[in-house]
């Protein structure tokens, strides 16, 4: 897999703490985009790219926590690493209530921000790859015939050959074959698999 | 025949005619006595002339030598009349030395008629006719009797006299009295001792006869009567002078009279004798007597037995002195009462320097004194030091309390100088002070905010406070000061004063506590750059050591945010410290600005938004920062405390203004949900809270604060939303001085 490098958000009102903790990422070898206020970010991200987000809790306009519900309404799932200046636990509860990677006070050491920042991005890579999987199989969902789609239903139901050909009104013989074609279509080898990518997609009559 | 029974015959004759018109001149006025002697003298002039005569047309010795001694009648007469004359006229001479004259005068004439021919001889051995004047005149010889010598002695010191006399009345006189003297007593020291001389050297029959006796005392009579008639004409002239100042006086007697009856006072008069010589109307209405009564000492008998001899002690030492006096008695009014008057005399004294006696009046004082027997009965009863200074800065009245504030007894303090009670390091001072406050008398408070100390009898200082009242009394105007040991008011106050620097840093550091978490974040904030930073730089020295310039600029930063560290430290610490209030002159922008810089967490936390108005060149005010930071601390958090749970846009405005008195005006407003009007006052009082975990004493602390400021704290409902709370502070320079120390909060 050969996706572009992450992106290191960084968002903070205090243009000094922006330039330090955006030197010490770059100097980590991280690709950082570094924002002063969160509607700087809001318009300069990418939410297409991966990447992560290490955000500043108070801040004028638009706070930490309310970023986070903004990228939320837009359905983003960027992980978050929230960093603040003094942690109350309301704050941080509701930050991770609401999803966010981690929550760290500052003054932060590197080990941990780099860490969490991993953290992040592991997940934004877990993420994105499993959206992508629900993709591929929503496509080879796509790709059966209604026919087809009924008999997964059914087998995914742990129903057996003969009942299904019983209740869809045709012979055991012609489930087989539909069911051979429903494997390979779904690129699964056993029952097993089939039923996990069926799970997946939330297949159900 | 020889002229000089004509010469002398005319002699006589022209001394009876001026002794006949002095005579008249002295019928017309008896009191001219100095007319009379002349009268006399002319007489016995014109008297020698006619012995002359006689003794010169002598036919035997007898009736020379009788003549002769007939001739020292007049001769006597003259010297006593020219000695009483020049009294009369001249009004000097020494009275021994007339008498001394008089006397041997006196003494001749007894010799003259006792032995022996007659004064000048003891016998006359012969007659001789001599020619003189164009015809024979008789001439004598004889033993010379020696008591000649006391006749010419008598006239040797009237002539001492008559000198004497006359430079007498020429050192006292003006130009008038000095002519007369010089004429009058030259002429008479002229011809007394000429005559004398040339009478004696005839005697001795140095010098050829005839006596010059006759002529030469009628040259002295001319000129005396000259005299004496010029002096008739000035007084002729002086007469109708007179006249007119005699009817000026008369009306300005009268007009004394009447005034003096119309005067509200008692009026007296006195001779020089100290006997009374004048009782107005007012005095004599006082005593119910009549002026008969009182006239001389009659007056003393109204006088209280008990005050008399004080009295009559005071009035004699200043007659006998010639001063001023001013005495109080009683004196028994015409009810039978007795009455304290107050009484004050003065010598009456002519232009000329002339004592003519006393002149005095008198008033009842007795309701004054009531007066200020009440006023003492009330300064004893007062409950703070009273004592009462007069012009001169002497103390007059203390009471029990100036006792024991001032250590002193009370005998130890009357009449001394209130100096005494003045700390020595501004005691110079204080005399031009009392001199001030005399300028311009009111009742007010000393010092006008200084701290006063008084001086106790051991040296010792006492913190006081000192009202000023003046008071006018009989001797002018005195000064009542009311005095308060302060002591231990000042320790209260001290103690309260530290009880509330305690209480404003404790309310202080309780707001600290609340707002920790904005407050570390604003330090953890330059401590996360630095952090990053630092490991920065190690990172990229780990990496690439070439990269000097990178460094360089990180550790700027890192240099920076170090500073921005220590300044919110720096802060803080001010804020926890608890120390004496430090007033300095500042900015009350800066302070606004120090604050926000504090509660920039703070107010990003809690979501407020807060809008600046700073005016521009607003004066200095006088003040502890830390503790007006305090206040606005105090005031912003209330603020977004008002603006929780409340709808709509949580901002908070802070505005600072000139007032219209050029103070300086600072405000929070906020849009939360206003103050109910009760509350209002309330709010600022101890303990009152109106949210649900204040303990109610932020806004108490604030006031206090704002208040040791001599600045005014508020509060009120905005038009639309919210509430405001103003504060203002005196510019500096522009408000109250007299800030007392003790009343400074510090902390």
């Amino acid at each position: 897999m050969s996706a572009p490098a992450p992106t290191v958000y960084l968002v903070d009102d205090d243009i000094s703490v922006l330039r330090g903790l955006g030197r010490l990422l770059a100097a980590a070898g991280m690709k950082v985009a570094a924002f002063d206020s969160s509607s700087a970010f809001l318009q300069g991200f990418d939410p297409a790219a991966p990447g992560c987000l290490i955000l500043d809790v108070a801040m004028p306009e638009l706070s930490g926590p309310e970023l986070q519900q903004a990228l939320a309404a837009r359905r983003s799932e960027m992980p978050i690493v929230f960093l603040t200046g003094h942690g109350d636990i309301p704050t941080s509860v509701q930050a991770m209530k609401r999803g966010a990677a981690d929550f760290l006070t500052k003054p932060v050491d590197e080990q941990m921000l780099l860490a969490a920042i991993r953290d992040a991005l592991e997940k934004d890579r877990a993420l994105r790859e499993g959206r992508e999987e629900l993709a591929r199989i929503a496509r080879r969902l796509a790709s059966l015939t209604p026919r087809e789609r009924e008999v997964l239903e059914r087998v995914v139901e742990g129903r057996l050959n003969k009942q299904i050909a019983a209740e869809l009104g045709t012979v055991e013989k012609t489930i087989k074959v539909h069911r051979a074609s429903v494997m390979q279509k779904m690129g699964a080898r056993t029952l097993a698999d089939l039923v996990k990518l069926a799970g997946r997609a939330g297949v159900q009559r | 025949m020889s002229w000089i029974p004509v010469v002398w015959s005319m002699i006589a004759a022209a001394c009876l005619t001026l002794a006949f018109i002095h005579l008249s001149i002295w019928a017309r006025e008896r009191t001219r006595l100095a007319h009379l002697l002349f009268v006399i003298l002319a007489l016995a002039v014109a008297g020698m002339a006619a012995l002359e005569i006689l003794m010169m047309r002598s036919e035997s010795i007898e009736e020379f030598g009788r003549a002769q001694r007939w001739l020292h009648v007049p001769a006597f007469v003259v010297v006593v009349s020219t000695v009483w004359f020049v009294r009369a006229f001249l009004g000097a001479g020494r009275l021994w030395l007339a008498y001394t004259v008089c006397a041997l005068r006196l003494l001749s004439l007894i010799v003259n008629f006792s032995g022996g021919v007659n004064l000048n001889y003891r016998e006359i051995t012969g007659l001789r006719q001599i020619e003189s004047w164009g015809g024979s005149i008789t001439a004598s010889d004889g033993i010379f009797n020696p008591w000649t010598r006391l006749g010419q002695l008598s006239l040797l010191l009237l002539a001492a006299y008559v000198v004497d006399a006359s430079l007498a009345a020429w050192r006292r006189g003006g130009r008038d009295t000095r002519r007369r003297a010089a004429t009058v007593g030259g002429s008479i020291v002229f011809f007394v001792l000429g005559t004398g001389i040339h009478y004696g050297l005839v005697l001795e029959a140095v010098v050829p006869p005839p006596y010059l006796i006759a002529p030469a005392f009628l040259v002295m009579v001319v000129a005396m009567g000259y005299e004496l008639s010029s002096d008739v004409f000035r007084a002729d002239r002086l007469e109708g002078q007179l006249r007119i100042s005699d009817a000026h006086l008369l009306e300005s007697e009268q007009r004394f009279g009447a005034l003096a009856d119309a005067a509200p006072v008692m009026i007296w008069m006195a001779g020089t004798d100290k006997l009374c010589t004048f009782f107005n109307k007012g005095w004599l209405a006082f005593t119910g007597r009549t002026a008969d009564q009182e006239l001389g000492s009659g007056w003393t008998e109204g006088v209280h037995p008990v005050d008399l001899d004080r009295c009559l002690r005071i009035y004699s030492n200043a007659f006998n002195a010639r001063r001023d006096f001013t005495m109080e008695y009683r004196l028994r009014r015409h009810d039978g009462e007795y009455r304290w008057v107050l009484d004050s005399g003065a010598p009456r004294v002519e232009t000329d320097g002339t004592f003519l006696g006393y002149i005095g009046s008198a008033f009842d004082v007795t309701d004054l004194k009531r007066g200020e027997e009440r006023m003492r009965l009330a300064v004893e009863a007062a409950p703070s030091a009273m004592i009462m200074v007069n012009r001169d800065g002497h103390i007059i009245l203390l009471n029990a309390q100036a006792e024991t504030v001032f250590g002193y007894a009370r005998e130890e303090l009357l009449g001394r100088s209130i100096e005494v009670l003045i700390p020595e390091s501004i005691r110079a001072g204080h005399p031009g002070h009392r001199y001030d406050y005399h300028l311009a008398p009111s009742a007010r408070a000393m010092g006008a905010g200084r701290e006063l100390h008084g001086r106790r009898k051991d040296g010792s200082e006492v913190p006081v406070e000192v009202g000023l009242n003046p008071i006018d009394t009989p001797e002018g105007m005195c000064v009542l000061a009311s005095i308060i040991d302060i002591t231990a008011r000042l320790r209260i106050e001290a103690e309260t004063a530290l009880q509330r620097n305690e209480l404003a840093h404790l309310s202080r550091v309780a707001m600290l506590g609340e707002l920790s978490g904005s407050l570390a974040h604003e330090l953890n904030q330059p401590l996360a750059a630095i952090l990053s930073n630092a490991q920065a730089a190690q990172r990229i020295l780990g990496r690439d050591a070439g990269n000097i310039d990178e460094i360089l600029e990180i550790l700027k930063d890192i240099v920076e945010d170090d500073r921005r560290a220590g300044e919110v430290i720096k802060r803080l610490r001010a804020l926890f410290r608890k120390e004496e209030s430090r007033y300095r002159p500042l900015e009350v922008n800066d302070v606004v600005l120090d604050v926000l810089k504090l509660l920039r967490s703070d107010l990003l936390n809690r979501d407020v938004a807060v809008r600046t108005e700073l005016a521009a060149g607003l004066p200095q005010v006088e003040g502890d920062p830390v503790q007006l930071q305090q206040v606005l601390l105090n005031l912003i958090m209330n603020g977004c405390d008002a603006m929780d749970g409340a709808p709509g846009e949580r901002r908070l405005t802070l505005r600072t203004a000139p007032s219209p008195r050029g103070e300086v005006e600072v405000s929070v407003a906020d849009r939360g949900r206003g103050i109910p009007r009760a509350d209002l006052q309330r709010i600022f009082d101890p303990f009152v809270s109106t949210k649900t975990e204040g303990m109610g004493l932020g806004l108490a602390v604030c006031r206090t604060i704002v208040t040791a400021h001599a600045g005014r704290l508020w509060a009120a409902n905005n038009a639309d939303r919210g509430a405001s709370f103003y504060f203002i502070l005196p510019a500096k320079g522009e408000g109250p001085d007299e800030r007392p120390g003790a009343d400074r909060l510090s902390g």
